[in-house]
């Protein structure tokens, strides 16, 4: 139904919409913490360099949809985009959720995963290279990824501390 | 000279502050660490720290009873040495606990300008005779050299009876072709060179191809390698690259595979090395939290008198090429 208004409406594949519909709160609020991380942490943006224009997708597996990530300090964005359409990129990094999360908060290791071929880089190495030491050295929490009030985070930590490990030997 | 058994110190790398205290937090003794520009081996964008936070992450370490050694082991560009001297100078300033170099130019200046620094010859200097030792020490004062990761058990022992000086050898991590500071592949496809800019293969130079299920692996204008599902990847370098000589295709130069010599530290520890090192700053917290934790575990059951056994499963699946060697410590090629 929701595929047929927008099809309608816009002209676009039903997929592409849906993701596009459903995706819009997620962006909003990966945007917003990222932005956010800029303003507590700004030196962790200054380790980009010129790769801060650079524009990443980040594509979990398992998901019909990818994020398109420009680490742009303060003017930072993120989007939600259909994983086979995802538009240019510097650099697509696809691989398991679960080991794409790990890389961000630095519980996995990058090169392990390369070596086993879990992850795949196509595109600007030294970019991903960058975002990837970058990440390490910021110690975020996946609460800090999704922007999570202080209230929650906390427990959200705690359960993916839990869950993400076992994600990670299923993926 | 006589040899000294001591208690193995363990020294791991870090290419951030968060991945130093990741790896003292795991167990180590000492953490080696590079400023973010040319002077050290590992000069990747994002990695390293900043000459600000050096101080800093001096007391951190110090406050835990652990040592922090600063790497400024490329060698320096000849009209351009300012670089290498202001980082030995960031270093004394920041009250590291030594410095790690290889280029005599540096070592003379830190002799020079810092007579209370302490020096360690980097593996990068490849000094592996006990004359060519014997001159660093003579001549700069090195109080600690790290082996060239080309000699075998045998060879070391006999070395370290022959030097005075403190011997480190590493345990674990990636391996070169064993021309170490003298290695010219890279150099020959890329803009970089390990030697003079601290980049082996600089990333701006790789790129990964998906074709199909295959993914091909590009070096500058080379096309250096292709992985076939399942086949486990090693890093982007030449020497580790497959090509096709009469008609077949080999690693040519060096197969994708870590060192791995956890079985041989308590031989180590009797023949009277110092300290071993862990290779990758470049890895990251995950990686150097589980390295540090196995040698942790591995030299304290040493001096307990237990076997090392137990920890060597505590590093599956973080080799390169998901292999491990224990390399030229067990030489059998000659």
């Amino acid at each position: 139904m929701i595929s047929a208004i927008v099809d309608g409406a816009l002209g676009f594949a039903p997929l592409r919409d849906i993701v596009f519909l459903a995706g819009w709160p997620l962006e909003h609020r990966l945007t917003q913490a990222v932005r956010k991380l800029a303003e507590r942490r700004p030196e962790l943006f200054g380790r980009l360099g010129r790769f801060r224009t650079a524009v990443y997708i980040l594509s979990p597996n398992e998901l019909p949809f990818a994020f398109r990530l420009m680490p742009d300090a303060t003017q930072a964005t993120v989007r939600i985009v259909p994983a086979k359409s995802p538009g240019p990129s510097s650099v697509r990094i696809s691989g398991p959720l679960a080991t794409l999360i790990g890389l961000f908060d630095g519980s996995c290791d990058a090169d392990s995963s390369f070596f086993s071929r879990a992850i795949v880089v196509e595109g600007a190495t030294d970019a991903a290279m960058a975002l990837h030491n970058t990440l390490e050295a910021a110690e975020l929490k996946p609460s800090d990824i999704l922007g999570l009030p202080s209230p929650l985070s906390g427990s959200f930590d705690a359960l993916t501390g839990i869950l993400l490990p076992r994600l990670a030997h299923v993926g | 000279m006589s040899v000294k058994q001591q208690k193995l110190e363990l020294v791991c790398p870090a290419g951030s502050a968060a991945m130093m205290r990741a790896a003292v937090e795991a167990g180590a003794d000492s953490v080696y660490c590079g400023l973010n520009d040319e002077t050290n081996a590992r000069n990747f964008p994002g990695l390293n720290l900043d000459a600000a936070e050096l101080p800093d992450a001096v007391r951190w370490m110090h406050n835990r009873g652990a040592r922090l050694m600063l790497a400024i082991n490329t060698f320096a560009r000849a009209g351009g040495v300012a670089a290498w001297q202001e980082a030995v100078d960031t270093a004394a300033k920041a009250g590291v606990d030594a410095i790690i170099a290889a280029d005599i130019g540096v070592l003379a200046y830190a002799r020079d300008t810092w007579p209370g620094l302490r020096l360690h010859l980097s593996v990068q200097a490849a000094a592996g005779t006990a004359q060519a030792i014997g001159f660093y020490v003579q001549t700069y004062g090195i109080k600690r050299v790290v082996l060239p990761r080309v000699l075998s058990v045998e060879e070391i022992a006999k070395l370290v009876r022959a030097v005075d000086v403190e011997v480190e050898a590493f345990v674990y991590g990636g391996l070169c072709v064993m021309a170490e500071g003298r290695c010219a592949l890279s150099s020959y496809a890329t803009p970089g060179s390990p030697n003079l800019s601290g980049v082996c293969s600089p990333p701006e130079s790789v790129n990964y191809h998906q074709t199909g299920a295959s993914v091909a692996a590009r070096l500058g204008a080379f096309a250096i390698d292709r992985f076939e599902p399942g086949e486990a990847a090693g890093y982007p370098t030449l020497c580790k690259g497959r090509f096709v000589v009469d008609d077949k295709i080999s690693h040519l130069f060096e197969d994708p595979v870590s060192l791995n010599a956890m079985d041989l530290l308590e031989t180590f520890r009797k023949i009277g090395v110092a300290a071993v090192k862990i290779e990758g700053r470049q890895r990251g917290k995950a990686y150097v939290s589980r390295v540090a934790d196995a040698f942790r575990q591995s030299i304290d059951a040493i001096e307990a008198g237990q076997s090392t056994a137990p920890f060597a499963s505590l590093l599956d699946g973080l080799a390169e090429g998901q292999r491990e060697t224990a390399g030229a410590y067990r030489k059998t090629w000659r």
